[in-house]
């Protein structure tokens, strides 16, 4: 039976588009005027998954987060796109985590969790409210023979890890206190200082900015120089 | 001379209270908006016992901005020397 792609021939020729020039090159002239993107959080971060029953026992039985809603879905996207379950565990204030579960589908190496710090680096941290309540996720989850990390302090937040039996990092993470202007105005003045090094390395055809020694430095040029500006 | 700048953070209060109390020869503006300036003609050395600062916050001491030399770094100590004018 034929079904027809829910692909639009618009959305494939943007696809087309995109797998033949690759990845977006902002051009930030064309911003000519202060509209922005306005968002209102998380809706749903989304995974694959090759273990269903570990993946839904694991999120809904274990850590008790309520299933909201699962498609399954047949003939979906361009030719050759497997039939799928997409669902959605509740993570809080109108946010969800989800999963797709391919059908008929092998795991591609290429998509096997890497334990390296770089691989981490892609990940959710989800929102606890307060200390409380992470040491009490914590005792539970470890109660149900979940390994659970040491609390780890970061910089303005508190973070405790578990890996789900996917092998996925799952972040739970309590801030320990709001950001500020002062952090806006030292994140973007950190941004540019590398983002000028980046360039200079690329315009030396060397891969990026190579060291904090370097950035430290450029930084404290661009914070005195602000500061100047402002008398 | 050395010139680090440290945002006006929580997390910099320690170290800002370590110099203050340790190395006082270092010079302290706290006039400025959204940091503070500590200025030095002589090398700073901090030693990280006599902070009550987040390991986290020790890796990022200088990312407010740092004119000098780095000559230790470690989890233990961290020595700066002033940089040829």
């Amino acid at each position: 039976m034929e079904i027809e792609s829910a692909y639009s021939a618009e959305t494939l020729a943007y696809l087309a588009t995109y797998n033949s020039t690759g990845p977006c090159r902002p051009d930030k002239s064309l911003v000519t005027d202060d509209r922005v993107i306005t968002l209102q959080g998380v809706h749903h971060s989304a995974r694959p998954t090759w273990k269903l029953r570990a993946t839904v026992e694991f999120y809904r039985d274990i850590l008790g987060l309520k299933l909201l809603h699962c498609i399954a879905a047949k003939g979906w996207g361009p030719p050759g796109h497997a039939d799928f379950l997409h669902f959605f565990f509740d993570t809080g204030r109108g946010s969800t985590l989800a999963f797709f579960y391919y059908l008929g589908t092998d795991q591609p190496e290429w998509m096997k969790p890497v334990y390296h710090y770089m691989a981490n680096a892609v990940h959710t941290a989800w929102n606890v409210p307060t200390r409380a309540e992470l040491e009490s996720f914590k005792a539970l989850l470890e109660s149900r023979g979940v390994a659970c990390s040491a609390f780890t302090r970061h910089e303005i937040i508190e973070s405790l890890y578990v890996l789900d039996p996917n092998g996925y990092v799952f972040e739970m993470t309590t801030p320990t206190r709001d950001t500020t202007e002062v952090d806006a105005v030292d994140g973007n003045l950190t941004l540019e200082a590398v983002m000028q090094l980046e360039d200079e390395a690329f315009a030396r055809s060397e891969p990026s900015a190579s060291s904090m020694e370097a950035l430290w430095r450029r930084k404290r040029d661009l914070v005195a120089a602000s500061m100047t500006a402002k008398g | 001379m050395i010139e680090a700048y440290f945002p006006k953070s929580p997390e910099y209060d320690p170290v800002l209270r370590y110099l203050e109390k340790h190395q006082s020869h270092c010079r302290i503006d706290r006039s400025r908006a959204y940091y503070t300036v500590v200025t030095s003609d002589v090398p700073i050395l901090i030693h990280k016992r006599h902070l009550r600062m987040r390991t986290a916050n020790w890796h990022t001491m200088f990312a407010g901005g740092l004119k000098g030399k780095i000559m230790r770094f470690d989890m233990d100590i961290i020595r700066v020397e002033p940089e040829d004018e």
